[in-house]
């Protein structure tokens, strides 16, 4: 993590719509866990859906696909229900889904008490952001917002 | 040299071959989350491909941190120690591979 907060230059470069909202770093960089994980709520285990053998940890009875439509089942086990918008709602949390344009779940992120995002960057750190700081040619966009009842 | 001839590999070049490879990977595929797109960078793919000479060099580095080696040590050795409660769990998965490798005969 930067001293002030900022992704190293490299990461930055990435990511450059990063740079051009606000965002901040908020841990230090970890491979424990990624960012369909974190955006679930868990910090010590990697979700991956991947044959053969299903070498991480993907939910059960979910197909072993990278669709976003089996992301949404994934987190629809948890409770999770699909919405369309991303605005914060008192009682609510909610999960946004990044896709690329074939149709793949990239990355997943979920939205703070104050309306911001929280990401896990892959191995690297976890971010405080907005939703369009990461919109970028291998995230891909948004293209699926759910949302719970807080408990 | 006909096109399906190929320089062999020395023991020192395949490590510092193994290094550049996976600091290029490390890299270029640090912010993804996808495992798939992970192991299917090229840098990682030719790691697959230096084969079973490389897997003590895989091993040194699991033991150093736990990262994505498991498609790769998968695809070279044809095995997988990694049990069901283990999975995604990088810490229990790379000693599950260090243990298999002992048990196995490498060293490193």
């Amino acid at each position: 993590m930067d001293i002030d907060g900022k992704l190293e230059i490299f990461r930055e470069n990435k990511l450059p719509n990063l740079s051009l909202t606000e965002y901040s770093v908020t841990s230090k960089q970890s491979k424990l866990y990624n960012c369909f994980a974190w955006a679930a709520g868990e910090d010590n285990r990697w979700w991956s859906p991947i044959d053969p053998d299903n070498i991480y940890y993907w939910v059960e009875d979910v197909a072993i696909e990278l669709k976003i439509s089996t992301f949404i089942q994934a987190y629809q086990s948890l409770g999770y229900e699909v919405c369309d918008n991303s605005e914060l709602e008192p009682g609510f949390e909610k999960i946004a889904i990044y896709g690329d344009s074939e149709g793949e779940a990239t990355h997943a992120a979920r939205q703070l008490p104050n309306g911001k995002w929280t990401s896990k960057l892959g191995s690297w750190e976890d971010i405080e952001h907005e939703l369009e700081g990461l919109t970028v040619e291998m995230y891909g966009d948004v293209k699926q917002i759910l949302k719970r009842q807080i408990r | 040299m006909s096109p399906y001839q190929y320089p062999v590999i020395q023991t020192t070049d395949i490590e510092t071959s193994f290094l550049e490879l996976a600091e290029q990977w490390r890299r270029e595929t640090g912010v993804l989350s996808v495992t798939s797109k992970i192991s299917m960078h090229p840098a990682y793919q030719r790691i697959i491909g230096m084969g079973q000479p490389v897997v003590p060099l895989i091993m040194r580095e699991l033991e150093r941190e736990p990262d994505h080696w498991f498609w790769a040590l998968t695809a070279i050795t044809g095995a997988n120690p990694v049990k069901e409660k283990q999975r995604g769990r990088l810490d229990q998965m790379a000693q599950a591979w260090l243990a298999w490798g002992r048990e196995n005969g490498y060293r490193w």
